[in-house]
């Protein structure tokens, strides 16, 4: 699966918790998946089971703890597929 | 999972449940002297309330009391149901422990000391995980020797003045997750008859309705799925509980 293919599901499976979907649009791997597009941070454990189930892999709490941007949730999803 | 907590905070535990005790008579007599008399709030069935929190804490095994959230002092009006100021000096373990955000209780020092005083452990809701697990060992350490702990799954008073799914944080599943002994779950849905929203204290001379419901949330899942699992079981029974309240009160009191 090439980054842009896991890019695009990372997007897709955010999409229902994004507040602000004005950002959605012009997303890179540099937006901020709290700041930038208003994911309510009580609701990351609920995107990163969502990465776990899409992608078939193991996310742990340490690795969870650092997925703030796209950036680092496709190149965590990249290294266990 | 956590380490054990270790001697010098099980030490500053005591110490804080010592103290606490020692001031329960006349700080808890101030405190409902205050509510009863000077806000003039009552609780609707007391009598059942404090027998069936009687009963269900004459067990030492480890109960949560998971309630919705919509004032800064629901802590002390769930302490007002659940036992008289006399009956929590005779059986101080009755009295549960709570779990304050430091940014809300932290930045004044009556708060500081009141929740000191009244078994409170705060967190920094925005901490780090080191903190976070700091806090989850005490209160599992506590748990287990059969103290009761008070938490809102909600994380804050919630906004719309009803329970709130976007804002549920999975603490309480992983508290349970954690102890590795059945755990029991007191929930508790509270409301005032004139409250609509969410405020700092309730209206002066509120009525409340409250009640409770015990369970035994069980999961076969693992790590924060379990987390997840566990704390969807008590958020779903509170929304039922409030469901009920709304399908049998009149929230406007009239």
């Amino acid at each position: 699966m090439t980054e842009n293919e896991i890019k695009d599901k990372v997007v897709e499976i955010l999409k229902p918790y994004v507040r602000n979907t004005d950002n959605l649009g012009s997303v890179s791997n540099s937006t901020h998946i709290i700041t930038d597009l208003e994911v309510n941070s009580s609701r990351l454990v609920d995107v990163i089971l969502a990465f776990e189930d899409e992608f078939d892999i193991e996310v742990s709490d340490e690795e969870a703890d650092k997925v703030q941007t796209i950036g680092d949730a496709v190149a965590m999803i990249k290294a266990k597929i | 999972m956590p380490e054990k907590i270790n001697l010098k905070e099980q030490t500053e535990l005591f110490l804080q449940w010592f103290l606490g005790q020692l001031v329960i008579l006349p700080l808890g007599f101030v405190i409902i002297a205050y509510l009863t008399y000077g806000l003039k709030y009552r609780i609707r069935e007391l009598k059942r309330l404090r027998k069936q929190y009687r009963e269900i804490i004459h067990s030492k095994q480890p109960i949560l009391i998971a309630s919705n959230h919509l004032t800064m002092i629901d802590s002390i009006i769930l302490h007002m149901a659940f036992n008289s100021v006399v009956g929590y000096f005779f059986n101080y373990r009755s009295l549960s422990w709570n779990m304050p955000a430091r940014e809300v209780f932290g930045t004044n020092w009556r708060w500081k000391y009141l929740t000191y005083l009244g078994k409170s452990i705060p967190v920094d809701r925005n901490g780090s995980r080191e903190h976070h697990d700091k806090v989850l060992r005490k209160t599992m350490f506590l748990l287990k020797k059969g103290e009761p702990f008070t938490i809102f799954p909600e994380g804050g008073r919630t906004r719309t003045g009803k329970i709130d799914i976007q804002n549920v944080r999975y603490g309480i599943g992983s508290i349970i997750s954690n102890l590795d002994t059945d755990c029991r779950v007191l929930c508790v849905y509270m409301r005032g008859d004139g409250q609509e929203q969410y405020s700092n204290f309730p209206k002066k001379g509120e009525t409340f309705y409250i009640k409770a419901d015990l369970i035994h949330p069980k999961t076969d899942a693992t790590g924060i799925r379990a987390h997840r699992d566990l704390t969807m079981q008590v958020v779903n029974r509170l929304e039922d509980m409030e469901k009920e309240y709304f399908e049998t009160h009149n929230p406007s009191g009239e």
